[in-house]
């Protein structure tokens, strides 16, 4: 089952340490320009963390002119092949979620990729409200239920 | 003897009422105190509020009748004082 | 150099130009960075006796040492300039992304001079530095001159610090605002902007920070991370620091009416407690913190509904008790309208307070007042106030100097219950009840000031008689400045103080994994002594006295009103004793001036030249 990463905004408080948890793991600099995952505040009182959503027919890899994005069939991470990626910003433009970089110094694009190798991603480790979850849809779908209903099962009870 | 501790914050959170009335027989010092404490709401141990060996946090004192008692929890209460568990870590 | 830039970025105003200066690392390890380096910097940049509204006054900025790297509660800046509220050091601190932003564009601090003939922001982007027309932002709240100039430059990643219309209008307690909620609120630095026509300065830091080792500073920085979200840190993840309202009452020592009272019949409804049931919006963090202490509170009902502020124990107190007013909904109000504004909530409730009693007092009357019933408890004199006071318009006009000045001019014995100290208003403790915290109220460089002061710790935690004032006191209220000072430089927030171990053997290792630079505790120590003395040389260099060094005549002329230690007194004897006691602490004169070879001691041998210049 494909796992991705979910933010909770309940929990998020907008510290970024997300941001610079990527940066350092995946570039080893503390450098915000290299975050894969992206800390906004959509209100004063609404931030979340978004990254990679490893859609399903990612318009990323089909906006790709020379197909140098690909799609992991099992995991859905995107891989990118960094001998055919010219850097045009095509797939910048195309992601829905604004959540792949192309930064000044490098010609190439990256992406999210759940830190492959890593036991559990660094933004998710490193998040200190435990905003941040490797989940799966069919666990997403559980939790929400799981609340929602504890809610109203309270209201019932204080009512 | 009897006396109250008072709650604040966390603390109220955490025993889910803002003080309780403690009852002892004869004398007894602090430690004392958080013994019982400890025993009526699990959850201050739980969380690390009450330590082994009858300790508090150091993020938390005691201050008797208006008396901030330092970390020695040493020192004997009477009846009828009024305790507050109060947060050590002050700011803002 | 790693963590540090070695880079200070110099702007004049009048002539649109700027320079860099390079520091070198023993020069930067002697100050840190922060208040330190500010203050430094200000010294090193100004002359004696200028009007601090006027255009010889100059504003240095300082990030943390630890800025832009991963260390928890680093993210901090400091400002220092000359008060416009006291004439002595004005420092004040703030946080969150434009401190990251600062030196991630290549600076260790700034410094800031001159006068700009038009209204102008500054645009400090990386290596460039643009001097930008504010024509079309002046009169425009903090918060929509940032989202103003983010959508002119068109990045999210650029950060703006700015001022409120109380700033233009050169309000002595007007602030400088940051990143949507944060500020550096104290001594008035918001009017000095203002004075030199500054309305912002905008930055982009996108450039790397080379740390000396990181993955030695990414382990240490976890560890703290962790230990952030345990005990230490609960009140102000649980509550925020306004859960400090109901233990202050209980003990009798929540300021409130001016002072006239230290227990508050409506604690309940403006505790802690009471915020996070009923008027929590959300918990912000600054950025690069795990503790996340911003408590964002809503009005939701009323004729404040939509009113929405951060709200901390100080704005709460000042705004709240002192001010007599028992009721979120408007507290919320005026902490909105301060923030919009731009005005330091505490001087702002403080100063109200005064005018609240001197309007029950008489000396006020309703044609004073344009009608506004001052008395305490009306949260319509509270909030009708305050925008006089931004705009300094009718009764606004006298209370936009601040209390001080405003008691001075008004007499009839108002000057008694004028609550400051050196002409900065006093924060949420009571003094009769706190005598080490007594001591460091009179005796702050920058006045009447908790923060910097942190003697009300010992007082608090029991390990002292706080009730009793004593020879040894003195070097207490020294070693608390000294440390809040070294907080202040390196800079840690202070809400992380109580989640190290050992602070000063965790804080020079987290130096030494990022910059390269071994320091040892002793050093470490030393730099909040050195800088400490730094502020007081600043402080002598601008007129100061030993009478400056006092409390208000309340405090000394009446008991503590209200509670368990009701009728305890702090005697003028009293005060004398401690004073005297800290100034031998310091080893300075019984002037309370600083001898040669203490200067020299501290390797500040260079200001005695410049005093005999």
């Amino acid at each position: 089952m494909k796992q991705f990463i979910v933010c909770d905004p309940n929990k998020c408080v907008g510290c970024q340490i997300c941001e610079l948890a990527c940066a350092v793991e995946k570039d080893g600099l503390l450098d915000i320009t290299r975050t894969r995952i992206f800390s906004i505040r959509v209100e004063p009182s609404l931030m979340m963390s978004v990254t990679c959503r490893l859609c399903e027919s990612p318009t990323c890899v089909a906006s790709c002119p020379r197909e140098a994005l690909s799609q992991d069939p099992d995991t859905g991470i995107i891989r990118v092949d960094e001998e055919a990626c010219v850097g045009c910003g095509w797939c910048v433009e195309a992601c829905e979620f604004g959540v792949i970089i192309q930064e000044p110094g490098k010609t190439t694009v990256d992406i999210c990729d759940l830190c492959n190798g890593r036991s559990v991603p660094a933004c998710v480790e490193y998040c200190p409200k435990d905003a941040l979850t490797l989940t799966t849809p069919v666990q997403v779908g559980q939790q929400t239920r799981k609340e929602v209903l504890g809610e109203l099962l309270q209201e019932l009870i204080e009512a | 003897m009897r006396l109250t501790v008072e709650f604040f914050g966390l603390l109220r959170q955490l025993t889910g009422v803002n003080e309780s009335q403690l009852e002892f027989e004869g004398s007894v010092d602090l430690h004392g105190v958080v013994e019982e404490l400890g025993r009526r709401f699990p959850r201050l141990i739980d969380e690390g509020v009450i330590l082994q060996d009858r300790e508090l946090s150091p993020s938390f004192v005691f201050s008797i009748n208006g008396r901030i008692v330092a970390q020695n929890l040493n020192a004997r209460v009477a009846d009828n004082d009024s305790l507050l568990l109060i947060s050590a870590i002050w700011g803002g | 150099m790693y963590a540090y830039t070695g880079r200070v970025l110099h702007v004049d105003l009048s002539r649109q130009e700027s320079h860099v200066e390079v520091l070198e690392s023993d020069f930067l390890q002697k100050y840190l960075g922060g208040v330190g380096l500010a203050t430094r910097l200000l010294v090193d940049n100004s002359e004696p006796a200028c009007d601090p509204l006027g255009e010889g006054n100059t504003v240095a900025v300082a990030v943390g040492a630890l800025a832009g790297t991963m260390v928890p509660a680093s993210g901090k800046h400091a400002l220092a300039a000359k008060s416009p509220l006291t004439g002595f050091i004005g420092d004040s601190l703030s946080g969150s992304y434009w401190s990251h932003a600062l030196r991630r564009a290549g600076y260790d601090g700034m410094v800031i001079k001159g006068r700009s003939a038009q209204p102008t922001y500054l645009f400090v982007d990386n290596e460039y530095v643009l001097f930008r027309d504010a024509e079309n932002l002046w009169g425009m709240e903090s918060f929509a001159t940032e989202e103003a100039i983010r959508a002119e430059i068109d990045d999210n990643r650029v950060r703006v610090a700015s001022i409120g219309v109380a700033g233009e209008k050169l309000v002595r307690y007007a602030c400088i605002s940051n990143d949507r909620g944060r500020q550096a609120g104290r001594t008035g630095l918001g009017a000095v902007w203002g004075s030199k026509n500054l309305k912002a300065i905008a930055v982009r830091g996108t450039q790397p920070i080379p740390v000396a080792d990181l993955a030695g500073l990414d382990r240490l920085s976890l560890e703290l991370a962790e230990a952030a979200q345990g005990l230490p840190t609960a009140k102000y993840r649980v509550t925020g620091t306004v859960g400090n309202v109901l233990t202050l009452n209980r003990l009798g020592l929540l300021p409130t009416r001016n002072l006239r009272n230290s227990v508050f019949e409506c604690a309940e409804e403006v505790s802690g407690e009471y915020m996070q049931a009923n008027y929590k919006e959300k918990t912000v963090a600054c950025s690069g913190c795990p503790v996340a202490c911003e408590q964002v509170a809503r009005v939701r009902e009323g004729q404040y509904d939509g009113a929405r502020a951060s709200v901390d124990y100080e704005t709460l107190y000042a705004l709240g008790p002192c001010c007599g007013i028992g009721d979120f909904k408007p507290i919320i109000k005026a902490a909105d309208l301060c923030d919009r504004y731009g005005l330091d909530t505490m001087s702002t409730g403080v100063t109200i307070a005064w005018a609240m009693e001197c309007f029950e007092r008489g000396i006020f009357t309703g044609s004073d007042t344009d009608g506004l019933e001052l008395n305490f408890g009306n949260h319509e004199a509270l909030i009708g106030l305050i925008e006089r006071i931004a705009l300094r318009q009718g009764i606004g006009e006298l209370l936009s100097q601040g209390s001080k000045r405003a008691s001075e001019e008004v007499g009839q014995g108002s000057e008694k219950f004028a609550m400051h100290v050196k002409g900065l208003e006093l924060p949420g403790y009571e003094p009769r009840g706190l005598k080490t915290y007594a001591l460091g109220l009179a005796v702050g460089t920058r006045g009447a000031c908790h923060n910097r002061s942190l003697a009300y710790e010992p007082d608090m935690k029991g390990q002292v008689d706080r009730l009793k004032a004593e020879k040894g006191r003195g070097r207490i209220a020294m070693e608390c400045e000294d440390l809040a000072a070294t907080l202040d430089c390196l800079m840690f927030c202070k809400f992380i103080r109580g989640c190290f171990k050992d602070f000063h053997e965790e804080a020079v290792e987290f130096y030494r994994l990022a910059t390269g630079l071994d320091l040892t505790t002793q050093d470490l120590k030393q730099v909040g002594e050195r800088v400490c003395n730094l502020k007081k040389y600043f402080n002598i260099r601008e007129g100061w006295t030993k009478k400056d060094d006092w409390l208000p005549a309340r405090l000394l002329e009446e008991p503590l009103p209200d509670g368990g230690d009701k009728g305890t007194t702090l005697t003028p004897e009293e005060l004398r004793l401690m004073i005297d006691d800290y100034y031998a602490a310091r080893g300075w004169t019984e002037d309370g001036l600083i001898p040669p070879e203490k200067l020299a001691e501290l390797g500040l041998e260079d200001l005695t030249q410049k005093a005999r210049q």
